[in-house]
């Protein structure tokens, strides 16, 4: 801009489209940051879903080698007694020591997994060793999300 | 001349150089002394006398000649004095009655005012330059007393300080009634310069111009005024006697009119120097005398004859700041009051009595200096404004379109494209991302995935047969799983259907053209087949895909070495090599490589 037309001031039409100008400028820079926290949420939920996997995983090569059957979804807070997860984790001696995964309990981790409504499911085939495909499914912005891991069982 | 110099040069310093009121100097007793002794000699000779003498002493000469009240001021005037004083040394004339403080002074430059020739222009000057330091009491007799030359108007004009505007105004205003014709046209432009005095600035006069021509620019005369010598004379015979001056010079009232009343005024023939006549001749031609047409009025202190002037329609021409001379020290229009002080003190003059007062007190009256404004700009045509709106709409436009690209960016590159929906899709299906893949993940491939991983069991088992069922299971609930087709394929291949299993790698080609272990395993049954540029392409493109793989990377060499393609085959046995040092089977293709190749 010319220092001759600066001194001469801006005219009203110059300053509304340069509003607009920054309005479209504006918007998706603050969609910036909302794309941000969702990137942030995601990889949480990933992580989330790995971590889950990964402990599943252990946990299968803990429980008797028939015991390893298709498990469809269950939900992760306040889910059943399933040995899976429910208990969660007991660092006691008795069965009154054992975790679940409840607002009472673990109010934090229940809310993070009543608010993503995470479930898992178990899909077993063939047998020694069985083919095991843990899946980790959870509603991500409004769709559905889904991290599998496969491990090979063999009979011990 | 008898005179001896040093002895009134030696009284004049003494009296320089004592301190109090220039009257009442003890120098000055023996100064009148010596006068009055030596007075034939002076009036035939001063002009001998004082020739060669430093500026200080020459006006100190005429100063005392003033103060003694000698017939000698009569014939020795200061502004003949001030006359002969050289232009580089108007200066120092200027400071030596700076030293003595504007109201002491003033009244000498008052009488001197009233003399013919340029020695009054020189004290006009020197008025006008001395004025910012007057207090304003005594600034209006010596503005009353200076109105009437055209030098000291134009020099009053532009040093009448704000705050005394409006006085000089008044005091125009009421003498306006009183004039009629020209006198009153002049001094409606005085008002009219006082509105605007910005645009006037001090003239300092040229003793070339000066000494021969009046330094108002002459007019034609006024129909009404007297044009001739006769009439002029008439108007200055007209004037009353003038007084005889009092002992002491008090202040501008009481002196400058009665030094005017009876002093020549500029332009007039009586009492005009021997040298001077002729031109005063002509000049009273165009002399006008506002004696007999505009009477001064009794409150001011001038003789009738004291307003004779020479006619000047517009004496003090109005000029833009442009146009003007640079201003004079002191009268610096721009510059702040503090930075600004009288001209008394800037110049290095020591002022006597009580002059530092004067000039504090003038300083609290003075007005606000004057900001300098800068030009304002041209007016803008039609075509310039519109080349800067349409310059500020492009660059508009331009910010837009910028604005528009990085939103566009921003959209395209952080808001991931919805997930393709599947080919199987069926409705009421569900659908999942793939959270580490982002593919879409519906139940059907869930279901299909079931039977390919049984199949898989069996096909590490290598019961291809049984494996095969279990793939084809698999394709057939969801057709779109390219890893069951491509093994369904496999299996065939090992089965000996390469047709069959030909048809499988295309159809899973077909869905995903860069699955790498159809190009792999259709390159092999282009090369069963011998169908060498087939396999060549089917090889490459499977190697460009997954050059970690080992096996695709021995056959892929093994075949441009069969078809002789050694410059093909050069690099990518150098890359295999560096991939897989110990790999025997490239070790040894290499040396066939190089065995082979020329």
């Amino acid at each position: 801009m010319t220092r001759r037309t600066l001194t001469a001031g801006i005219t009203l039409l110059e300053i509304i489209l340069a509003m607009v100008i920054l309005t479209i400028a504006i918007v998706p820079m603050l969609d910036v940051f909302g794309i941000s926290g969702r990137t942030v949420a995601k990889s949480q939920n990933l992580s989330m879903a790995v971590g889950l996997a990964h402990k599943i995983a252990q946990h299968l090569l803990t429980v008797p080698y028939d015991a390893i059957v298709d498990q469809p979804e269950t939900a992760l807070a306040d889910g059943p007694d399933d040995g899976m997860f429910n208990p969660l984790e007991n660092p006691g001696t008795s069965a009154a020591d054992a975790l679940k995964i409840t607002a009472a309990r673990l109010p934090e981790l229940h809310a993070f997994l009543k608010k993503y409504n995470v479930r898992y499911s178990l899909d077993v085939v063939g047998d020694d060793p069985k083919d095991v495909k843990i899946l980790i499914t959870w509603i991500e912005q409004g769709r559905n999300m889904l991290y599998s891991l496969r491990i090979y069982v063999s009979r011990r | 001349m008898d005179l001896p110099f040093p002895t009134l040069a030696v009284h004049l310093e003494s009296w320089l150089t004592e301190s109090g009121p220039p009257a009442e100097r003890p120098a000055l007793t023996a100064l009148r002394r010596l006068l009055n002794e030596q007075r034939e000699r002076l009036v035939n000779g001063w002009s001998k006398t004082i020739e060669g003498w430093p500026t200080r002493l020459r006006l100190a000469f005429g100063v005392i000649c003033l103060l003694v009240e000698d017939p000698l001021a009569e014939t020795i005037p200061l502004a003949e004095i001030l006359a002969t004083t050289p232009a580089d040394r108007l200066g120092e004339a200027q400071t030596f009655f700076e030293q003595f403080g504007t109201a002491v002074s003033s009244p000498w430059l008052g009488q001197a005012l009233l003399q013919p020739g340029h020695g009054a222009e020189l004290a006009a000057w020197m008025l006008a330059e001395g004025c910012a330091s007057l207090p304003l009491a005594e600034l209006v007799p010596v503005v009353t007393s200076r109105l009437w030359t055209p030098a000291g108007r134009r020099n009053l004009l532009c040093l009448v300080p704000m705050v005394i505007r409006d006085e000089a105004v008044h005091l125009l205003q009421d003498l306006r009634p009183t004039l009629a014709g020209p006198a009153e046209a002049q001094v409606a432009d005085l008002l009219r310069l006082l509105g605007t005095p910005s645009e006037i600035h001090p003239v300092r006069p040229l003793p070339q111009e000066s000494k021969d021509v009046p330094t108002a620019p002459l007019e034609t005369p006024d129909p009404g005024m007297p044009v001739t010598k006769a009439e002029a004379s008439t108007a200055v015979a007209a004037e009353p006697a003038r007084p005889e001056p009092g002992p002491e010079p008090g202040p501008a009232p009481a002196t400058a009119p009665t030094a005017a009343a009876a002093a020549p005024l500029p332009g007039h023939t009586v009492a005009s120097p021997p040298d001077q006549a002729g031109q005063a001749d002509q000049l009273a031609l165009k002399t006008t005398s506002l004696a007999d047409q505009a009477p001064r009025p009794e409150s001011k202190p001038a003789s009738p004859a004291a307003l004779a002037v020479p006619p000047s329609p517009d004496p003090v021409p109005a000029r833009s700041s442009s146009e003007a001379e640079p201003p004079l020290p002191g009268v610096d229009l721009a510059a702040p009051a503090a930075a600004a002080p009288a001209p008394t003190s800037t110049k290095g003059g020591s002022t006597t009595g009580d002059g530092a007062n004067k000039h504090s007190l003038f300083l609290a009256q003075r007005a606000p200096p004057r900001v300098k404004t800068t030009p304002a700009p041209p007016p803008r045509s039609l075509t310039e404004r519109l080349a800067a709106a349409l310059s500020n709409i492009y660059l508009l436009l331009g910010l837009a379109g910028m604005a528009v690209a990085l939103a566009t960016f921003v959209l395209i590159r952080w808001h991931a494209a919805p997930p393709e929906a599947p080919r199987t899709l069926k409705p009421g299906e569900r659908v999942w991302i793939d959270a580490v893949t982002r593919r879409p993940v519906t139940e059907s491939f869930l279901m299909a995935d079931k039977e390919f991983r049984m199949g898989e069991i069996f096909r590490i088992q290598n019961r291809f047969h049984d494996a095969q069922s279990f793939y084809r299971a698999a394709v057939s609930i969801d057709p779109a799983h390219v890893e069951a087709i491509d093994r369904l394929g496999y299996c065939l291949y090992k089965l000996e259907s390469y047709e069959a299993a030909e048809a499988q790698f295309r159809k899973a080609l077909a869905i995903e053209p860069g699955f790498f272990r159809s190009h792999f395993y259709l390159g092999r049954l282009h090369k069963r087949a011998q169908r060498w540029t087939e396999a060549l392409a089917a090889y490459r493109q499977a190697f460009a895909a997954r050059k970690d793989l080992t096996q695709i990377g021995i056959e892929y060499l093994d075949l441009l070495l069969r078809l002789g393609m050694f410059e093909e085959a050069r690099p990518i046995a150098a890359e295999l090599v560096q991939r897989f040092p110990t790999n025997r089977e490239i070790a040894e293709l290499q040396a066939r490589l190089l065995r082979e190749a020329p």
